[in-house]
């Protein structure tokens, strides 16, 4: 594509700015690029890892809890788990990087773990319940670092539509917009001294 | 902020008693995980085999909240792993998140 441009000195002046500016421009979204790539690519070794870890553990805290349910009545279970007084609650806060406000939890617990009898549920239940819990402080920080994956590869995708439009699109504009102006404002000096030349014959004879 | 878990009936009973927020998936996931993530909670964590579920994925992947998919009693289907796997995929525009 082409843009209009009129071959003046002050628009080839512009527009040279204007380039400087451009490649200034895509210098730094490609430094952000580099940098979001370096981030997310610690983050993703970091998650996996983790996601692995925290899917074993809660499927044995899951094996135990199943187990230790086995030995109990249905009903007790169902008594246990009704008056339930604890709650787990999060409190959020956000940390920047790269500018991408990404979560930070502060997670809070209250109440009792085994807030039941001891009379009709089994040990089993209590170690089983200990074990999600340690379980579960675990997923909610992998749920931290999913979701600064999820916001920073967003970000990812965004710079990159931006580094390549300028890279492939404004920048090349730009480029031939100061080459033409350049030629067209040499063709007229041509065009000038030549008549010049010509005058100068003619007043000469 | 609270925690809710989605999942099926037995397998979220646990979670209950070390204080998040449970609600049985039931006959209609969908139903309930767009009740979920309407309320106000921090985190939600759905069980696998609740996502394998869901007639619109979609609705999980387009909300503010923070939905993290957890295995479910039978195992992991390893959709939380493809879940990053894809995003990173299309955002960077190369599979960084291959077994190495």
């Amino acid at each position: 594509m082409r843009r209009q441009v009129s071959a003046t000195r002050m628009e080839l002046l512009n527009q040279k700015k204007k380039l400087g500016l451009a490649r200034r421009g895509h210098k730094l979204l490609k430094d952000k690029q580099d940098e979001l790539l370096r981030v997310l690519q610690d983050l993703i070794k970091e998650v996996m890892q983790m996601r692995r870890e925290v899917e074993d553990e809660l499927i044995k805290a899951m094996k135990r809890f199943v187990l230790a349910r086995a030995v109990t009545e249905p009903m007790y279970i169902e008594d246990a788990f009704m008056i339930s007084t604890s709650t787990f609650s999060i409190t959020e806060s956000r940390r920047s990087v790269m500018n991408v406000k990404i979560p930070v939890y502060e997670s809070e617990f209250e109440g009792l773990l085994t807030s039941y009898g001891f009379l009709n549920t089994s040990g089993e239940m209590d170690l089983a319940l200990e074990n999600l819990h340690a379980v579960f402080e675990k997923m909610i920080k992998l749920a931290e670092k999913e979701r600064a994956i999820i916001l920073l590869s967003e970000e990812m995708a965004r710079t990159r539509r931006r580094v390549n439009a300028l890279e492939f699109i404004l920048i090349p504009d730009i480029e031939e917009a100061i080459k033409t102006i350049y030629m067209k404002l040499s063709e007229m000096e041509r065009g000038n001294i030549s008549r010049l030349m010509r005058i100068k014959d003619v007043i000469r004879k | 902020m609270k925690i809710a878990v989605i999942g099926p009936e037995s397998g979220i009973i646990p979670f209950r008693a070390i204080g998040a927020d449970t609600y049985p998936a039931g006959e209609k996931p969908d139903e309930i995980v767009r009740e979920v993530l309407g309320k106000d909670y921090g985190i939600v964590f759905i069980t696998e085999d609740t996502i394998n579920r869901l007639e619109e994925r979609k609705i999980i992947m387009e909300t503010e909240i923070n939905v993290v998919p957890i295995p479910g009693v039978g195992g992991e289907t390893g959709f939380g792993r493809e879940r990053i796997r894809a995003l990173i995929k299309r955002a960077v525009g190369i599979d960084l998140g291959g077994e190495k």
